[in-house]
């Protein structure tokens, strides 16, 4: 293509647009260079008579006008800008340790009435000065702040423009521009390729369907969240020229669907807030990551090793930490990630610091979290708590989880919360000390199949007694229709349970022939935590099911050695 | 327990929330129909937003609106969604 290179951000090319120019955006208005340049000076005049005389400022803003005049006003002032992803009170708190202010463009007082416009101060943006500061969860799950020089965001910029130019049009944004992909694509590329950036949200399908069909649309900047979950009922009469995807990857199936519904072909960048872009794909050309024109890739030990002019100091080679294997053309594949950090909607948790996080609470002696693949990417969290707090029915269980829930969302976006709690009465691992991967997905197996009781641990008292701990499902299966309106787990339900785990544990015994027996004491509803008790005698195991209310069944199942090789 | 009672409309949507999103510990009880879905009160977030406008249009036919504003007021809260269905029903 033969599409005229980006400005530089150092250029400042805002400042000597024609004042007619689109900068941005709306289905009903076009703001102009020339409204910028006079909100940039009224924002300056605010700022100024504010008193912030920081060399860093916090910029928290979602609304994208209201951000680039921030942003501008306060590079042509000579501040660094630091980019919080969330406006969190742990977020807050951390940047004021670091006696950072945080700026709410809103809360600024209005400017004083003044016969002549102001003029804006166009201070110098040195290509190696720091423009942003943005956070990134370090392997330890601290937020390690990440400054990036104007000369780094200029080659984001030139790299994005030469692979693919952005088409004339309007640019929406459907991610945050609190984040380095927002930041760069949704707004650093329009302003510095002339082309005006969208101001109405976007989240929706049925608003991008809207503002396709009302603005002529360059580019659509999204994520996986939103390119997986487009309605089949999309009907555009106008279509974007490009999409791009950046946060994870998409599956080959979204991709494919995405690029039908859209009519316009799928771009996906791979990078991080601290290497910039590494690679691009488009799965309908093939599903291996081809590297920028400007990045050398290398793969070592499995892991991706890369020199890049995005870098910090872009002649060393910079381990990063996905795991990664050769692909098609000299390029590579991703195979998840080599450390414990996690992408929920586009956006990086550390697993480390949200299992820190719960067990710094008074109640939790340990936690661990972990990414539920079966959930579209939830995170689950195995969790084991004073006795005094595990949770014994439906209503202490959803009270617990939403305590958690409640002090974790101070430091972690919501979609980040867990989702699966599994509230384990003690600490489940293997002879060697282990949490293994088998156990992980024993504790989470119930999710996939709806027929099976939630496993919480097994402990041996000795050879021939056994305590399983149990937890009714709320969807469980066996619930369905007994009895509509008030659930309670059937008695046969209950007793392939005891052949189940008495199988499990007395394998070498024989199989299950029959019950003696049996009563039901009690019923037993959804929500509620058992614990089966099963205690072998010769050929007989007796059984118990207690939970904190009492004894829901009891009896014994007579077992004979096993005659065939074959599983019932 | 809900704090007011559910309509079968209601309930019906608030069984699709939870078969939708997997919400392992909530029960069609659990769901006021007036507690807010989203933030505080049933802690749904954008993602599920997402997932939910798909799943109305599969069972119900329905398209949301192109107005963000609009579709947070739908999703406020069950009785703000069934009243979207009747509305969308009627039309």
């Amino acid at each position: 293509m033969s599409a005229a290179p980006p400005a530089r951000l150092s250029e400042a090319p805002w400042r000597t647009r024609d004042a007619s120019a689109a900068i941005a955006c709306t289905t009903a208005e076009t703001r102009t260079c020339q409204q910028l340049h006079h909100a940039l000076a009224e924002r300056q005049q605010q700022l100024r008579s504010h008193g912030t005389t920081s060399a860093d400022i916090a910029l928290f803003e979602p609304d994208p006008w209201q951000f680039v005049v921030s942003l501008l006003a306060l590079w042509h002032l000579g501040h660094r800008v630091w980019l919080p992803g969330d406006d969190r009170p742990e977020t807050r708190q951390a940047l004021q340790q670091r006696r950072i202010p945080w700026l709410s463009p809103s809360a600024l007082p209005l400017p004083s009435a003044r016969a002549t416009a102001p003029r804006p101060c166009w201070g110098p943006l040195a290509a190696e000065a720091t423009a942003v500061v943005l956070f990134t969860s370090g392997s330890s799950g601290e937020p390690v702040p990440l400054a990036k020089r104007f000369d780094q965001l200029d080659s984001e910029v030139a790299a994005l423009h030469h692979c693919r130019p952005l088409a004339p049009g309007c640019i929406i944004s459907q991610v945050s521009h609190q984040h380095i992909y927002g930041l760069t694509s949704a707004l650093l590329r329009p302003l510095c390729e002339a082309r005006p950036f969208g101001l109405e949200p976007a989240w929706w399908p049925e608003s991008v369907s809207r503002l396709l069909d009302t603005l002529g649309v360059s580019a659509l900047i999204s994520s996986p969240a939103q390119l997986s979950r487009l309605p089949e009922s999309l009907h555009l009469s106008r279509h974007p020229h490009d999409i791009f995807s950046s946060g994870a990857p998409l599956s080959a199936e979204a991709a494919a669907t995405a690029e039908r519904l859209l009519a316009a072909p799928v771009t996906e960048l791979y990078g991080s807030s601290e290497t910039g872009g590494i690679a691009l794909r488009r799965q309908a050309e093939g599903s291996s990551w081809q590297a920028f024109a400007d990045v050398e890739t290398d793969i070592r030990d499995g892991l991706l090793w890369l020199r890049s002019p995005r870098l910090d100091t872009p002649g060393q080679w910079y381990c990063h930490a996905d795991r990664v294997a050769p692909g098609a053309g000299g390029g590579f594949h991703l195979l998840g990630r080599a450390d414990r950090i996690a992408k929920i909607g586009g956006k990086r948790v550390s697993l480390v610091s949200m299992s820190q996080h719960l067990e710094a609470l008074p109640e939790i002696r340990r936690a661990h979290c972990l990414v539920i693949e079966h959930a579209g990417g939830r995170v689950g969290a195995i969790v084991e708590a004073d006795s005094a707090a595990q949770p014994a029915d439906h209503h202490s269980r959803r009270a617990l989880i939403d305590h958690l829930r409640t002090r974790l969302a101070e430091a972690f976006e919501t979609t980040a919360l867990p989702r699966f709690w599994r509230f384990v009465p003690e600490w489940p691992v293997n002879a060697q000390g282990k949490l293994t991967r088998a156990t992980i997905t024993r504790l989470f197996a119930d999710l996939d199949d709806r027929r099976r009781v939630r496993w919480l641990g097994t402990r041996f008292e000795s050879a021939d007694h056994c305590r399983v701990t149990l937890e009714v499902p709320e969807r469980l299966l066996q619930l369905d229709g007994h009895f509509p309106g008030r659930p309670i787990v059937p008695g046969v339900a209950q007793l392939d349970w005891v052949v189940h785990y008495c199988r499990e544990a007395f394998a070498a015994h024989g199989d299950g022939q029959c019950f003696e027996r049996i009563k039901f004491p009690l019923l037993l509803l959804p929500g509620e935590r058992v614990t089966l008790t099963l205690q072998r005698h010769d050929a007989r195991i007796g059984f118990r099911l207690d939970s904190s209310r009492g004894c829901h069944a009891s009896g014994r199942l007579l077992i004979a050695p096993r005659t065939t090789d074959l599983d019932p | 327990m809900a704090e007011t009672a559910q309509t079968p409309l209601e309930r019906s949507l608030a069984e699709m929330i939870i078969e939708t999103l997997e919400l392992e510990d909530i029960a069609t009880d659990d769901i006021d129909p007036e507690a807010p879905l989203f933030g505080e009160g049933l802690g749904l977030d954008s993602i599920d937003a997402l997932e939910l406008g798909l799943a109305l249009q599969k069972h119900h036919g329905i398209r949301l609106d192109s107005d963000s504003e609009d579709n947070r007021t739908h999703f406020a809260s069950l009785r703000n969604l069934a009243a979207l269905v009747e509305a969308r029903r009627a039309t």
